[in-house]
Order: structure tokens, then sequence, then C-alpha cells
């Protein structure tokens, strides 16, 4: 692995450093390897691509824990994170520059493209903040060496604006190119500037954010509102890249959009209103006193942080340890009485407990599987619309009588990726607890899961859509949502059953991609099947083929989920 | 005398052609608190686990309550408690949750496995973090809690292996007088660490594994009295055929001044 070019640019200018008085060779060490440290950690947007390196709180503790538990790999000592992190964040740029191509004033189009930037700009930032800009680890580890403030004070210095350069041009590089074009060269530097201020208003945001939840709650609060937005980020990844095409469309809404006083109040608007003053030659109070503000607040904000730094280093250690008071009781309720009311034997009902509160616990494995769940909320309506914009638009569809309801069945397509997650873990070391204790049959700990994925993950996605669907389409399609419920339920065994078979919560989360591949595939069109046999059913024989249909989806599951399926491996 | 809890006979094990274990002989009554130790390698936890069943391959008889595990099914865990040497769990649980769990594996109901979880949680202080994620928890916190999941469904035999590391010493003495308490209600324990004192101390009867065989087997009067030395610690050291140590240590800060 070859060094960051970065550093031998610095050394290029090292007498500089030491005339400031600063211990070049420690500095460069230690921005050095705060340069590694970015290369090896994976942000939320490198995690939908590949399954993220387990965060702070592996060790790797013992390298044989049990015959079954293979070592935690280890990292890998390339760049490859980081580089596909900066790559999907220009990605992500070249896609919102679509916006800026849909028109308007300048107003319109600078505000919509710098929205849409910042608020990447945020997630990108509350999600890596706690590494980046203030990592816990150093107060133990560089404090207590003999290295001075100022040297220590200039390493991080630097280690920041070389984070926040690379992310800011990853980002920026496409729209400003494409403003250039468009709108001429001063539009473009403009928008550089308004993505150097409005990233720094959003630096001094988010470290607000960070120290107020930190002084209100503890640590895994904030670990968990990172987990969330790590979440939201890639959800709004996804949905917001079908958006994105269908942009194009909005060039109606531009020509009515006027600025008001309410503009104050959203921040990527100041900054548009400096485009209009500054180029159109506005000179209105209306576009002066914002585009101010976009220039005054961050430059504030900046020095206000700067005196907040102290209170926030003492509070940003309760990240690494301490324990806050919990008081998240009511779930465990819900969960038993499901598990009561879903599972037969005593061992079972302990499983199904368990893994609901894995399922809803576990960070790792809700950055993996959330995302895609939310996703599967969305593909139902992405596909009816689809099927709209092929006929003449939402009111050509048939509600009363047609049969589109049926793309019901894409949102469970995400079951197959999800039963072969479910046997990954952050913690996967913990399951030496399946091997010491007496568990009579091993595939009550299968069925438990799945069923537990079942209630806890798809079902409460499936009954919005169902509610929404049965809105549009009236209760006369009851029956077909029932049936569609029963397919998706028998689809977690019937998935189990094509791929081997591990223990859940098991095995560590592969660093490569290692998705099932053709059987994930296999599955899909197998739902695709069902599908269409449903839609022939319904059409050949109208009212009575569905009541048949959900008698052999019965059967179905009932064969599915039978003990045999699951003998003892 | 009571019968034996445990009885190994000739166990033999071979990791990729290495023999970790080289035909261990052992018994175990209640009410003994077995010191099992050993220098690292030498095969301790490895025994440890094939009694759980968390390791097969093995050759070799062991019965535990009478049963050839090879034959026993599952049923005979029940009667057992374990602490693994490294402190894993599936920490992104409350430790509500989690001991209500391994409650529930070892066959206690629900209610009354949180009920035990609440009222061990509230014995070892943690009353306040009964609901946060085991995740936040000190390395010691950690520990409470994997000593209470082994001791929940009160087994009869109960392996613990470098139980007490990163307790305080309150909390030391806390467990060593648990321990003693167990072991008068007729409670076997199998009690593996690399500290000498505590071992010392606690134990009832030491065995001392070496090279995958019992170098020594016996209380520790009755070590003593054989090897004439002073402490654990030094018998340890003769036992294992250690004498280097001070060599070991002054090259190590040769090592160090070297410029």
């Amino acid at each position: 692995m070859g060094e960051p070019r970065i550093l031998s640019a610095l050394d290029r200018v090292q007498p500089l450093f030491r005339k400031m008085g600063i211990d070049y060779p420690i500095m460069r060490r230690i921005l050095a390897l705060k340069l590694t440290l970015d290369r090896r950690r994976t942000t939320g947007v490198a995690a939908l691509f590949r399954s993220p390196k387990s965060g702070s709180m592996d060790f790797g503790l013992g390298r044989k824990s049990g015959n079954a538990l293979k070592p935690k790999e280890m990292p890998e000592d390339t760049d490859g994170g980081l580089r596909r992190t900066l790559f999907f964040y220009g990605l992500y740029g070249a896609f919102s520059s679509l916006f800026m191509l849909a028109g308007g004033t300048y107003f319109f189009q600078a505000g919509l493209i710098l929205a849409v930037l910042l608020f990447i700009m945020m997630t990108a930032m509350l999600s890596d903040f706690s590494s980046v800009m203030l990592d816990v680890r150093d107060k133990p580890i560089l404090h207590t060496k003999p290295v001075d403030s100022r040297t220590l004070g200039m390493a991080k210095t630097l280690h920041i604006l070389i984070y926040f350069t690379q992310f800011a041009l990853a980002l920026g590089i496409v729209p400003i190119v494409v403003g250039i074009f468009k709108n001429g060269p001063v539009f473009g530097l403009l928008l550089l500037l308004s993505l150097v201020l409005g990233g720094l208003l959003v630096a001094v945001f988010t470290a607000f954010v960070y120290l107020i939840v930190l002084k209100l709650f503890d640590g895994e609060t904030l670990k968990d509102m990172i987990n969330y937005v790590q979440i939201a980020m890639t959800l709004f990844m996804l949905i917001g890249y079908q958006i994105a095409i269908r942009a194009m469309d909005m060039s109606r809404i531009s020509s009515e959009f006027r600025p008001g006083w309410w503009e104050l109040a959203v921040p990527p608007l100041w900054y548009s209103a400096g485009f209009e003053w500054l180029l159109n030659g506005r000179n209105e109070p209306l576009y002066i006193l914002p585009a101010l503000l976009g220039l005054i607040v961050p430059l504030i904000g900046a020095v206000v942080f700067y005196r907040f730094v102290p209170a926030f280093e003492r509070s940003l250690e309760k990240l690494s340890g301490g324990t806050g008071r919990g008081g998240r009781k009511s779930s465990g309720r819900l969960n038993r009485l499901l598990a009561n009311l879903l599972c037969r034997s005593k061992e079972e009902r302990a499983f199904y407990v368990f893994a609901s509160a894995m399922l809803a616990r576990e960070r790792e494995f809700k950055l993996k599987v959330y995302p895609s769940l939310g996703f599967s909320l969305a593909i139902p309506f992405i596909f009816l619309f689809s099927f709209a914009t092929a006929g003449e638009g939402l009111s050509s569809i048939n509600y009363a009588s047609g049969s589109a309801y049926l793309n019901l069945y894409s949102c469970a397509i995400m079951i197959p990726t999800l039963v072969l997650t479910l046997k990954f873990s952050g913690s996967f070391k913990g399951s030496w607890i399946y091997a010491s204790a007496p568990i009579e049959r091993l595939g009550s700990i299968y069925r438990a899961t799945l069923k537990a994925a079942f209630a806890r993950l798809f079902f409460p996605l499936f009954m919005i859509e169902a509610v929404i669907f049965t809105v549009l389409f009236g209760i006369r399609i009851m029956p077909d949502l029932i049936v569609i419920a029963a397919v998706a339920a028998a689809l977690f065994p019937l998935t189990l059953r094509i791929t081997e078979r591990e223990l859940p919560f098991s095995l560590p989360f592969p660093t490569s991609d290692q998705s099932g591949g053709m059987k994930v595939l296999g599955m899909m069109i197998l739902l695709g099947l069902f599908a269409g046999l449903h839609y022939v059913v319904v059409t050949a024989v109208p009212v009575y083929g569905v009541w048949g249909l959900m008698a052999a989806s019965f059967a179905l599951n009932a064969w599915a989920w039978r003990d045999t399926l699951f003998t003892n491996t | 005398m009571e019968e034996a809890v445990l009885s190994i006979r000739d166990l033999r094990m071979n990791y990729d052609g290495r023999y970790v274990l080289n035909g261990v002989d052992l018994e175990a009554r209640p009410k003994q608190i077995i010191g099992y130790i050993g220098p690292n390698g030498a095969g301790k936890s490895t025994t440890i686990k094939i009694m759980l069943g968390l390791v097969k391959g093995y050759t070799g008889e062991v019965r535990l309550f009478g049963q050839d595990i090879k034959e026993a099914g599952t049923e005979y865990k029940r009667r057992i408690g374990y602490v693994p040497e490294t402190a894993e769990l599936y920490d992104s649980l409350t430790a509500r949750e989690y001991l209500t769990f391994t409650g529930e594996l070892y066959g206690l109901a629900p209610e009354s496995a949180e009920r035990k979880a609440k009222a061990l949680m509230d014995g070892f202080g943690l009353s306040h973090a009964i609901d946060s994620r085991v995740a936040s928890y000190s390395k010691g916190m950690k520990q409470k809690v994997l000593l209470a999941s082994s001791l929940l469904h009160d087994p009869d035999l109960i392996f613990l292996d470098e139980p007490l590391s990163g307790l305080d010493a309150n909390s030391v003495m806390v467990i060593k007088e648990l321990l003693e308490l167990l072991a008068s209600r007729g409670k076997t324990i199998f009690y593996s660490s690399h500290i000498m004192d505590v071992v010392e101390k606690i134990s009832s009867r030491i065995v001392l594994l070496s090279g995958g065989r019992v170098a020594a087997d016996g209380s520790f009067e009755e070590l003593r009295a054989r090897g004439g030395e002073q402490s654990l610690e030094e018998l340890f050291n003769q036992l294992t055929d250690f004498h280097d140590h001070r060599i070991i240590a002054e090259r190590l800060v040769t090592a160090l001044e070297e410029r």
C-alpha cells in the first residue's frame, strides 16, 4: 500500500511547519494514521454497496472461541472503502445536477441543488462526525503520548481539512461543471463558495446536534441516532435515484416558484438568494438579507463552536463508555405476546423473543437490512406508477375492477435477501450459547427466527401497503391481500430450504458482497410466478378463483413450515 | 464418597495433527471447587469445551452426571453453567433481554427467568443498567452479566473460565464467597484461571494441566508437601518445568536498552 499522495505534497512545505514550531515527523505520522483509519472505515453510503466493517465494539478477542466460529477477518488494507464512498458521493452529486437542468430561475435551480447537496452532507456528517472530527480514541491513545499540543492540533486540523476537501470535491464536482456550462463560470464559482459555506454551516449544526444529544441523553442514544441517520441515508439514496429520474417533470413547478420571507428558515435558500443578488443584480432586501445570513451564520457558528470544543470533548467521552439509564421495556411485552401466539414449544418462544430483540437492536444488522425494507415499501408504488405512465397516468388505472393491485407482490422481493442475512451478526461470537445450552430441536431456532423476521419486519410494512391499496382498490381485494401475505410468509421457509443453513446470528458480516446470487434470483422468479398465477386465476375465474388460491396458499404454508424442513443438522 | 459428577478417561484431542490433549484422566465430585490451571495452550479451555459439547472429534470417554456425553443428547447441559474465557455475548441486547433468553434456553419459564435476572443484576449492583445494551457496559459489568447467565438456572456443575477478569476487589470477594456457598450446597465448580493467588485460596483441589496431560492433582497442601515449595506460583513453575523467567526478563530488558 502506498502512502497517500497528500503526505508527499506536505513534505515539500515541511520547512513551513518547522518554522511554526511543529514536530513535523510526528505530525506526519499522526496524519498518516488518521488517513489510514479513514480508508478502513465504511460510511453509510459505501455500506449499501459493500457490507460494513464492524464498528468500535469489536476487539477481536480470542481467535478460536468455538469450532464453528471463524476468526474475524483482518481489515483489508486498501482504499476500497473510501474510494468507493467518494465515488458514490460523486455519482450522487451527478444525479442531483439533473435538478439544474430543470431550468427556472437561478434562485430555483441553485436552491434545489443546494438543498439536495447540503442534505447529503448533513447525513454524511452526522454519521461520520465522531470518527473524523473528534475521535474518542484520541484521548487515551494520543494524549497519553509525549506529543505537544500544537503538533497534535495541526495534525487534526489538516486531517479535517483533507477529509472535507475530498468530500466536497467529490460531491460538488459534477454540479459545478454542469453549472459552468449551463449558467456561466460565475455561477459555478458561486456554487463552490456556497458549498463551502454551506458545508461549514452543516458541520457546525451537526456539532451542536451532537452536543445536545449527548447532554440530554447518553452515548448509546447517539449511536442509535447515528445508525438511524445511516439507514435513512441509504434509503434516501435508493429512492432518490428513482425520483431524480423523474425530476424532469419539475419544470412546471419552477415557473411558479417565488421567494417570500419564509425563505429565511430554509438555509439552502440563503445561498440561492445570493445567486439572484449577485448574478441578476436584484438589490432587494428579500435577496440580500438571506445571502448575508448565509455568509455570517456559519462563520459565527464556527467561532462559537471553537469555544465549545472543551465541553464537547468532555461529553464525547460518553460515546466510548458509560451506561445510560434504560427504560425501554414496552417492546418486550409485545414480543412475548406474539411469541405465545405464533410459537408452540417453549424453546421456540424463547428464540422468538430473542430474535425479535436482535432484529430490533443490532445496529449492524439494521444498517444492512432496514434500507432494503424501506425500499420494499416503495417498490409496489414505483411499479404502480410505471404502469400508470405506460398508460395515460394514474387515473388510467382501473381501480374498481382491475388487477393492478397485484403489484403488491413486489414488496416481498426483499424476503430472500432478508432470510440470507439472518445468519449474520456483529456479535456473532455470542453464538457459543447455542452449543452450551440444552437445545432439543435446532429446528425451533430457525423457525422462531423466521417467524420473528416475518412478524416484526415484513408484516408491519405489508400492513401499511395493504391499507393504502385497500383505500385505492376497495375492500374487494381483501381476499387477494390475504393470499399475498400467505405467499410471502411461505417464502421465508422456502428460501431457507434452498440455501445452506447456518444458525441465526452466528457468522460475521462478510467483507465482500456475498449475496445468495442465483438462489435469491430463483426465489424472486418464484415470487413472480406466484404473482402470474394469481393474475391468471383471478382473470379466468373472477369471483371464486381467489378462494381457491387462498386454500392453496395456506396449504403451501402448512407444508413449508412443517417440522421436517428443519431437521437437526 | 458421593458419586462422580464428572469423569474423564483418556481424553485425547487432535487439532491438525497436533495433540492438544494427550490422555487426560479426571474425576470431580459434588462440593468440590477445582482449580484448573496450566500454561497457555495446555488444553484447559479445550477440555471445558469438550465437556460442553462445543468441540467434537475427541477420543476417550467423557461422563457427566453418570452419562456418556456422546450418547446423552442435550439434556445434561441443563445442569451446567458456563462462563467462557472471552466475554462474548449478544451485546446489542439489554442485560434483561439476554439473561431472560439464556434462562429460557435452560428451561426456565420466561417470567421466572426475568425475575431471577432482575434479582441477580440487583445482587451484582447493576439494577440501574439492566435495560441498557450490554455493549455499553464496562468489562467488569459484562463479566457480571456472564456470571449471572451461567448461574441463573441453578446448575449443578459450573465451568468458569477466568471468571474474575475485569472485576474490582469487592466484587471478587463477593464471587469467592458465592462460589464457596454454592459448593457447600453440593455444586461442583470447575475453575480455570491464571491468577495463582486466587486459585490457591479458593480451590479445595487443584488440577494442573501441562502438555495435554494432568501433571498434578490434589489439594494445595498435598501438592506443597510433594513439591516442598512455598506458593502455588512456584509450584506451577516447577511442575511445568519453567525456570527461565529471570533470563527471559533480562533478555527483554536488554532489548529495551538497545539503541
